[in-house]
Formats: C-alpha cells, sequence, structure tokens
C-alpha cells in the first residue's frame, strides 16, 4: 500500500514498499525499466532528486533514487542484472540527474540510455581501467547460479540422464534420446561458442577449445 | 486434422519424471498429436540463469525459438520453466531490439533466421485450446468423477503477454480437470509459490516458508491428491514432505500427480500397471486404486 504522501500513481509500478523512520520510505520498482516513469511521477508531484545511491550486490546492483519533498524522502529502489548494466536515464526528465547518473557510470559501469551527455565527470577522461568501485560478477554470483551457468555453457543444459533414468526410460519404453538432456557434441560446441563470444567465461570457467 | 508441434519435454521431466513424461506422450498419441523430435535444441535455458548472465539466457534460448522457426513448427512444452523461458525470449526479441541486437547476431552467423515466427506453447494450452475439450470427451474411457483434488497452476502458467488476462492458462487447467469428471477444492493459496526457485539460494527456507504452507492448507481441505501441471511444483512438493518428516517430524501425506497423469487414466492407463507409484516420492497408490476401481 503507498503511504498518502507518495503520488498513488506508483502503485502499480511498486512490488514493495518499506518505511525506515518517520517520513522516510523506500519503493522497490517491480522492474528497473519503469524509472524513468516513476521519477517523472514523482518530480510533477513536487519532489526533486537529491542523490542516487548504487550498491554492488555481486550479481546486481541496487540503485536508490532518492527523491524529497518538504520532510518527506522517497527512495525508489531498482535492481539491475550486472549482466546486462543498463538503465533508462532519468535526465530527459529531471536535468538535476545529469552529473548523479554520470557518476554512477564512471565508479560502477552502469549506462544511462538515453542520457544527454554521457562523459566522464569522477573519473579522468583518459582512465582505461575498469570502473572503480564494480566488483567481478563471479564471486558475488551465488554459486547455484554461477554452477547454472557453467553447466549451461559446458554441457547446454542443466541436467542430464543418470544411469537410473536411462533404465527406467528405458523399462517404459521410453526414447533413449531426449532434448535437451541428450549429450551431442555438436549442440554443445555451438552453445560453448556462444558462450565465448558473449563473454561467459569470464564469469564462470568453460574450458579449452 | 493432426496437430504436429516439436516436443520440448525439458530436463526435469525426462530426467526425474519419466511416469510424467510417459502420461503425456500417451495423451497426445491419443488425442492424435504429433510430436517431432528436434536434437539440435538445447537447454532452455531458464529464466533465472539470465541473473548470471542476461544475453547467454536470451541468446540460447532465442536459438531454441530460431531452430523451431526453421522447420517451420510450434514447440509444445510440458514444462512451465522451459515455458516462461521461451515465452519471455520471443517477447524480448521482438519488443527489445536494444537487448536482442548481439543476439539476433549470432543467430545470423549461426545460419539461423533472425525472424523468429514459433511461438512456444505450454502442454495445457495445445490441450485446451488447439485439441478442444470435446476431443478429450470423446477420448475418455472413464470418468474421474468422485475425485476431488486441489490445483497448483506453478507460477510460469501466469505468464501473458502485457494486458492479457494471466488467469487463463490456470482456468484451462480447471476446465481441463473439469471435463474428466474432477472436482476441484479452493483455498485461495493456488498462486502461492511451491519454494522451488526459493530452493536453489536456501532449501530449508523454502520448505518452512513456501512448500509447507501449501501442503498444510491442502491436508486440511480433504480432497484426495494435489494436482500440477508443473514439473517443478510436482518435485518440490514430494521432496519437501520427505524432509519435513525428519526436519519437523511432521507428515502431511499429500499425494501429489501431474495432470497429465489423470488425463492419461481417464484416457485408460492403468498406473498401478505401469508402476507408476514407485515413481513418485508421496503416497499416490491409494488415489490410483481409486481411480482404477472407480470411474465410468
Amino acid at each position: 500500500m503507498i503511504p498518502e504522501e507518495i503520488p498513488k500513481e506508483l502503485e502499480e509500478m511498486v512490488c514493495e514498499v518499506y518505511s525506515t523512520g518517520p517520513k522516510r520510505y523506500v519503493l522497490t520498482l517491480s522492474s528497473y525499466e519503469r524509472i524513468r516513469e516513476a521519477a517523472k511521477t514523482l518530480f510533477n508531484n513536487g519532489f526533486r532528486i537529491t542523490t542516487i545511491t548504487t550498491l554492488d550486490r555481486g550479481f546486481y546492483f541496487e540503485l536508490l533514487y532518492h527523491f524529497v519533498k518538504k520532510n518527506i524522502i522517497a527512495s525508489i529502489k531498482i535492481l539491475v542484472p550486472k549482466g546486462e548494466s543498463k538503465v533508462p536515464s532519468i535526465t530527459p526528465i529531471i536535468p538535476g540527474a545529469n552529473w548523479l547518473e554520470r557518476e554512477v557510470r564512471d565508479l560502477f559501469g552502469i549506462e544511462f540510455v538515453e542520457h544527454p551527455e554521457p562523459k566522464r565527470v569522477v573519473l579522468p577522461p583518459d582512465w582505461k581501467d575498469k570502473p572503480p568501485l564494480r566488483k567481478p560478477v563471479a564471486p558475488g554470483l551465488p554459486e547455484t547460479y554461477a554452477n547454472y551457468l557453467m553447466s549451461l555453457a559446458t554441457k547446454a543444459a542443466l541436467a542430464s540422464l543418470s544411469g537410473l533414468a536411462k533404465r527406467r526410460r528405458k523399462q517404459m519404453g521410453l526414447p533413449e534420446i531426449v532434448t535437451p538432456v541428450h549429450e551431442s557434441k555438436e549442440v554443445i560446441e555451438e552453445v560453448k561458442k556462444i558462450s565465448k563470444e558473449l563473454k561467459v567465461d569470464r564469469k564462470v570457467p568453460i574450458g579449452g577449445e | 486434422m493432426t496437430l504436429k508441434y516439436i516436443f520440448y519435454p525439458g530436463c526435469f521431466i525426462p530426467a526425474m519424471l519419466p511416469h510424467v513424461e510417459y502420461s503425456i506422450r500417451y495423451v497426445l498419441n491419443r488425442l492424435n498429436v504429433e510430436l517431432q523430435e528436434i536434437p539440435e535444441l538445447s537447454c532452455c535455458p531458464p529464466k533465472i540463469t539470465s541473473v548470471g548472465d542476461f544475453k547467454a539466457w536470451l541468446t540460447i534460448s532465442a536459438r531454441n525459438l530460431a531452430i523451431a522457426t526453421k522447420y517451420g513448427l510450434d514447440l509444445l512444452t510440458p514444462c512451465n520453466g522451459c515455458f516462461e523461458s521461451f515465452f519471455e525470449a520471443k517477447h524480448f526479441i521482438k519488443h527489445r531490439p536494444d537487448l536482442a541486437r548481439d543476439t539476433l547476431d549470432i543467430l545470423k552467423k549461426l545460419g539461423l533466421p533472425t525472424k523468429i515466427e514459433s511461438n512456444v506453447k505450454h502442454f495445457v494450452e495445445v490441450i485446451h485450446r488447439d485439441v478442444g475439450l470435446d476431443k478429450i470427451s470423446e477420448n475418455m474411457i472413464k470418468s474421474l468423477s468422485g475425485l476431488k483434488v486441489a490445483v497448483h497452476y506453478g507460477c510460469h502458467l501466469f505468464v501473458t503477454k502485457p494486458g492479457e488476462d494471466v488467469w487463463e492458462k490456470p482456468r484451462m487447467m480447471d476446465e481441463i480437470l473439469r471435463t474428466l469428471g474432477v472436482e476441484i477444492v479452493r483455498d485461495g493459496l493456488e498462486r502461492i509459490c511451491c519454494g522451488f526457485v526459493l530452493s536453489t539460494i536456501n532449501d530449508e527456507k523454502a520448505i518452512l516458508e513456501r512448500s509447507e504452507v501449501r501442503l498444510k492448507s491442502v491436508k486440511s481441505l480433504d480432497v484426495d491428491c494435489l494436482v500440477t501441471p508443473c514439473p517443478q511444483c510436482l518435485i518440490r512438493f514430494e521432496y519437501s514432505q520427505i524432509k519435513l518428516r525428519s526436519m519437523k517430524k511432521v507428515r502431511y501425506d499429500v499425494p501429489v500427480l501431474h495432470l497429465a497423469e489423470l488425463l492419461a487414466i481417464a484416457f485408460g492407463l492403468d498406473p498401478l500397471k505401469m508402476r507408476f507409484d514407485r515413481l513418485h516420492r508421496s503416497p499416490v497408490k491409494p488415489v490410483f486404486e481409486k481411480l482404477v476401481k472407480g470411474g465410468s
């Protein structure tokens, strides 16, 4: 339920609301793609942006856009998959967000799509290294997801048929080879090729050629 | 007219639920649905892999859809997870060219179509919409009247295009069950998560805060069994009952069946002769006995 101080239009964009103190609310958007819409709603209702906080959660980023109106603070939270690292820019709606987004871009490597001036603001223009506050994905990638990715990239499947499953299938007269739990070398090689092209091997080991 | 699809059973059903795969093939065969098996297909992969790498998920999923397009057929899957993955991949390819650019480049390099024409259809949709309830009635050898069930649709059966009715496919499942003569008993928790996805991070939490919530409620409904069209839900509810016996010394003894098993029984399959009860991890034998002996 949206608190009465917050515009009601946000209701259908938000999947979680909680309070961290008097007149202090955190609203999580159901999709980070709706940040511009949410920012526009707040802006049109007299809220102004103060800053953006970014947290590197390992396999995703948590961005908090802090909006203020008199003594009310509304922080819009979005979760952005690190594999994507792109967020719609709110600068076309709120010009004051220009430097805030550029700072996040410099430090975390998140692109703000349709930012009118995507230039360095904190780092020197000739900075060649990775964004200084961006952590590699792998250490933060929960073991399960790392295993999924590795299994996908190396076996083209998350599961395979055990000896018991094969025996049971045979007893029941089910086909011996079934998609996608076969072990076709051609399919595995093609999926491995795709994974390498997309640099999945930077996150999980895929193995040699 | 023969309906024809590329059969994509996913990994859970072939690897862990051969009785479900057998029932699905049995039912589709009776309904004159032709299945083409395509060995070039890979893992769907589940949408959850996009957390680790969005582009890898999208590209590998789109590759499967592109292969289906090459064959000029839709994919039929009985797995809610595969259904979600293909459904969403097609959506991204069609509506988010900014995110799909690399994927389309790779498809092109692989010599695959970049215009994805094929769709994914869930087993429930094929049975209800493409085949039709009349055909189900025509093929029924026995009614399952007298069977009272709770249903668990599985989250991804609610996946739709923006603006569409999310209850459309779950309602299809209800109508299929009613056509079989089954009585559905509600507890309002049909849409709760079974705990499968959470279990990949925290199994105990998934059992106690997801699976057990539904099991406890279903137990109080006084039904014969819980029916699901989702392999993950089936596995989860059976496994959680076993774990709860050691974790909390609680027995729920809720039989969990797949929708296809009920259809197959109505079409004449004897699950006891096929020893399906030995492949389940919940006490389904009394339900099978009731259905095999009873009915008309």
